[in-house]
């Protein structure tokens, strides 16, 4: 007796795995921005007294509840596809992380316990303590983060395993700091917490600013024109942070996998890396030249900085792009399409083995086992 | 070589598992009976035009939107212990069932989406109630449909059927079994779980109704809740009249298909005991308290609502009838048994009417205390059927001799074609052609237990006739299976 894979019909299983947790993602990220910033705007309308930021939080909690239980039955079909289509990996993986994935377990119940009872169902009843309450949408919002920490770290893991080989089957590890901890981690969390903030904002300001176009009730209108101009900036202003950020993370990624660092640039994912900052450098510009210019906004940027930092993203990103591409290197992009994914156990194990080694070390070291 | 596993403090593997598989069933258990109960409360509402039976409806369901997630949550945990702590039988069992899973798993999330647009466009939908009814009547079916999957599984775990389902289980089937799927007690589980869960979730719904009367609200919020309650517990009553009945079925299969848990039940061994507490005798007193007190409470009910009264000559009737039933149980187990259950249920039913006393005829406390207690059933229920299991797969079998060889470990986590994997040793010792087709075509139709119990040796009429009825038989294989009946060779 022994484990085969699952073979899934119509399309092969590392397909089903990225669509299943395609659709989990864009989800996830959501609730999780909007539960960051929502007791944030909850404070300042309170401080402020203007009931405009409590009502945006209010939605915003409102948004991520409809979205809460699709989201969390997308995000259990990830582990259970992984487990019939990869059965071994998962074995092996669950080994090396049981206590965070348990751990994991404790906050995600903590997050439904603050959001759902302490922080939804008592807007109303808690008007008269609206500290406590904050307080409530505070400590769900760090146990989404938590959350978040937890995959992130199991994330970047695969791609950059650092010293830390997965265990077998039968070496029962459950916990390994080192591994949590991997080289990638802290970029993988920052460029993911500034990229939901950033992402969201921008997409609730937009929802925003359609629904005002429609909306004929002037203060109505009022309203949704402020959220669209908040919630834009502050998507502006996370966005902005992210090539910076991933410009450390592609680093480390050179560093430490070398091999998906190829992949990337140069080898079979490159086409998609290039569409991606090609979409980024655009919505940089698009960002900057349509930033509301209404200088009795507080919050609005002069035009000319609007521009500059759109200009400076462009900029940046075609910098990356000279500047962090290693030229073709044939033995390299030899190896890369003889591994074709990049997100193979094996190609892990072996990119964290380059960690010290020449490249064409590295190569050797591929064809000595035979890959 | 000793394969180690990952320990788990303090609580351990088995009731670490246990703890959260319990939470899980309090949580999910309560989702058929809310949402049946939420149709139904709909429908009232509309046809009577009667606002307080939607209100009704959308509190429960509003609180069934929060506990869904805390189910959820639950049952991702369990996912997680179930990997870790026992990797080999969670494995096994998952890649043996992968499609029952995924579809199960589809309709989590085809649920979790119905059931939040039901309640968070209640409003928006106001003037389309006929769709808004039938959303929320979609979710009754699917709920049932999701856990029928589990039930599938569960039920193989406790009776995998003369070993054809272990054997198809060490032979790797891939994905999807049939034969361990319909194992011998699916229905009965299945049909038990029904019934218990609209009458669990009937009775909570009852006892929230019953706490909410605690609280100083207004009038209409009052009736809503009074009327929510009657509703409610009659559900839920109805529902737990079907539970003995079946419950008794259930176990006679248990008794033939898996005896070691029939055993460890009706004699009280193994972990049924705990704590030097026979939980299977609690939980029984919990149900013959339960009717006991659901009884009283009919007899004594005044609503002004008849929908949800009783005739008293039906109460008698079926408080006989249990007599009765209660009475034959006594003759086939103890006498003991009958006494303690009767004291019980009349305990119930003083307390009942006490209850209803106490609080001027509101039925309120009684609503509550039923509504623990049916809580507590349904956690005893399920903890004394797993309990009484024997331990399924060992935690880490077979770990170094056949789920890790050395000759398979390229292989493993590459993306090759599967015929290229060299077959995998034979775990067991494959069973001789007849057997095999004893098995795999007698079980059709009828268990291998009717086989057997077949005195008569003429096994020629008997195949003739099976093929006569439709079983797909070739001549040399019903030879086959002739001569090794006629034989009398085990199978």
């Amino acid at each position: 007796m022994d484990l085969p894979v699952i073979e899934p019909p119509i399309f092969p299983r590392w397909v089903w795995i990225e669509e299943i947790t395609y659709s989990h993602i864009p989800i996830a990220t959501l609730i999780t921005a909007l539960m960051t910033v929502a007791p944030v705007f909850e404070y300042i309308g309170y401080k402020k007294n203007d009931p405009r930021y409590d009502r945006l939080a209010r939605s915003f909690i409102n948004f991520s509840l409809i979205l809460f239980s699709p989201g969390a039955a997308l995000g259990t079909g990830i582990p259970m596809w992984i487990m019939g289509t990869y059965p071994e990996f998962w074995s092996r993986w669950s080994n090396l992380f049981f206590w965070p994935l348990i751990a994991q377990f404790g906050f995600f119940i903590g997050e439904v316990v603050f959001l759902f009872f302490l922080y939804y169902l008592t807007w109303d009843r808690f008007q008269a303590k609206k500290r406590l309450h904050i307080f409530f949408g505070c400590v769900a919002a760090i146990f989404g983060l938590l959350v978040q920490i937890v995959w992130d770290a199991l994330g970047s893991y695969m791609l950059t395993p650092g010293a830390v080989a997965l265990p077998g089957v039968d070496e029962p590890v459950a916990w390994s700091a080192q591994a949590f901890f991997n080289p990638s981690f802290p970029f993988l969390f920052s460029h993911r917490f500034f990229g939901n903030i950033s992402y969201v904002m921008l997409l609730t300001g937009g929802v925003f600013a359609i629904r005002s176009l429609w909306i004929k009730d002037t203060e109505e209108r009022g309203y949704y024109n402020f959220v669209a101009r908040l919630t834009f900036t502050i998507g502006f202003f996370a966005f902005f942070a992210m090539p910076f950020i991933g410009w450390g993370y592609a680093g480390v990624i050179k560093e430490h996998a070398p091999v998906a660092f190829h992949a990337i640039m140069g080898g079979h994912v490159s086409p998609n890396f290039m569409v991606k900052m090609s979409f980024k450098s655009l919505s940089g510009i698009s960002l900057a030249s349509s930033h509301p210019v209404d200088s009795r906004r507080a919050h609005d940027l002069a035009p000319g900085l609007h521009l500059s930092a759109g200009w400076f993203s462009a900029l940046f990103v075609a910098g990356c792009q000279k500047n962090i591409h290693p030229g073709a290197d044939p033995a390299m992009v030899h190896v890369c399409s003889r591994h074709r994914g990049i997100c193979r156990l094996s190609d892990r194990r072996f990119c964290a083995g380059a960690q010290q080694k020449s490249l064409y070390r590295v190569q050797g070291d591929c064809q000595t086992r035979g890959y | 070589m000793n394969p180690k596993h990952i320990e788990f403090p303090v609580l351990g593997a088995k009731w670490f598992i246990g703890f959260t598989a319990l939470s899980h069933t309090a949580v999910a258990s309560l989702a058929i009976g809310f949402a049946f109960i939420v149709t139904i409360a709909q429908i009232i509402g509309y046809l009577d035009k009667d606002r307080s039976y939607d209100l009704l409806a959308k509190r429960i369901q509003l609180f069934h939107v929060c506990i869904y997630n805390i189910g959820t949550i639950v049952a991702i945990g369990l996912v997680f212990g179930l990997s870790g702590l026992y990797p080999q039988f969670w494995s096994q069992l998952f890649v043996h069932q992968f499609w029952t899973l995924i579809l199960e798993e589809f309709l989590f999330f085809l649920l979790a989406t119905t059931l939040t647009f039901h309640y968070f466009f209640w409003d928006h939908l106001w003037g389309h109630k006929k769709l808004h009814i039938f959303l929320g009547a979609l979710l009754t079916p699917l709920f049932l449909l999701q856990f029928y999957l589990i039930n599938g599984i569960g039920g193989f775990m406790l009776t995998p059927g003369f070993q054809e389902g272990q054997a198809s289980l060490s032979q790797g089937i891939l994905g999807w079994d049939k034969q361990a799927f319909y194992n011998p007690s699916f229905l009965m589980l299945t049909l038990h779980r029904t019934f218990a869960n609209i009458s669990y979730g009937g009775f909570v719904v009852a006892g929230l109704c019953g706490a909410m009367l605690f609280r100083p609200n207004s009038g209409a919020i009052k009736a809503c809740y009074e009327k929510g309650g009657h509703l409610s517990f009659a559900v839920a009553f109805i529902a737990l009249l079907s539970l003995p009945i079946v419950g008794y079925f259930y176990s006679y299969v248990l008794k033939y298909e898996a005896n070691e848990a029939f055993v460890n039940l009706m004699w009280g061994k193994g972990d049924v005991i705990a704590g030097g507490i026979d939980w299977w005798w609690i939980k029984h007193l919990c149900v013959a308290g339960m009717l006991g007190m659901t009884l009283t409470y009919f007899w004594h009910e005044d609503t002004a609502d008849s929908r949800f009264s009783m005739p008293l000559v039906m109460i008698v009737t079926i408080g006989l009838f249990y007599l009765i039933f209660y009475m034959s149980m006594g003759m086939i187990m103890t006498w003991k048994f009958f006494w303690i259950m009767l004291a019980f249920a009349l305990i119930g039913g003083l307390l009942a009417r006490h209850l209803v006393s106490f609080h001027k005829g509101s039925p309120r406390a009684l609503y509550v205390l039923v509504g623990i207690i049916s809580f507590l059933t349904v956690m005893l229920g399920g903890y004394v059927r797993e309990a009484s299991r024997p331990r399924f797969v060992n935690r880490i079998a077979h770990y170094d001799k056949i789920y890790t060889p050395a000759e398979r470990a390229p292989y493993l986590m590459v993306d090759v074609d599967p015929r290229t994997i060299p077959p995998p040793p034979e775990a067991i010792e494959k069973p001789s052609l007849a057997v095999q087709l004893i098995r795999q075509k007698c079980i059709g139709c009828h268990t291998l237990e009717r086989v057997r119990n077949y005195r008569l040796d003429n096994w020629e009429l008997i195949v003739d006739q099976m093929r006569a009825y439709g079983l797909k038989l070739a001549t040399t294989e019903a030879e086959i299976i002739i001569t090794h009946l006629r034989e009398k060779q085990p199978y």
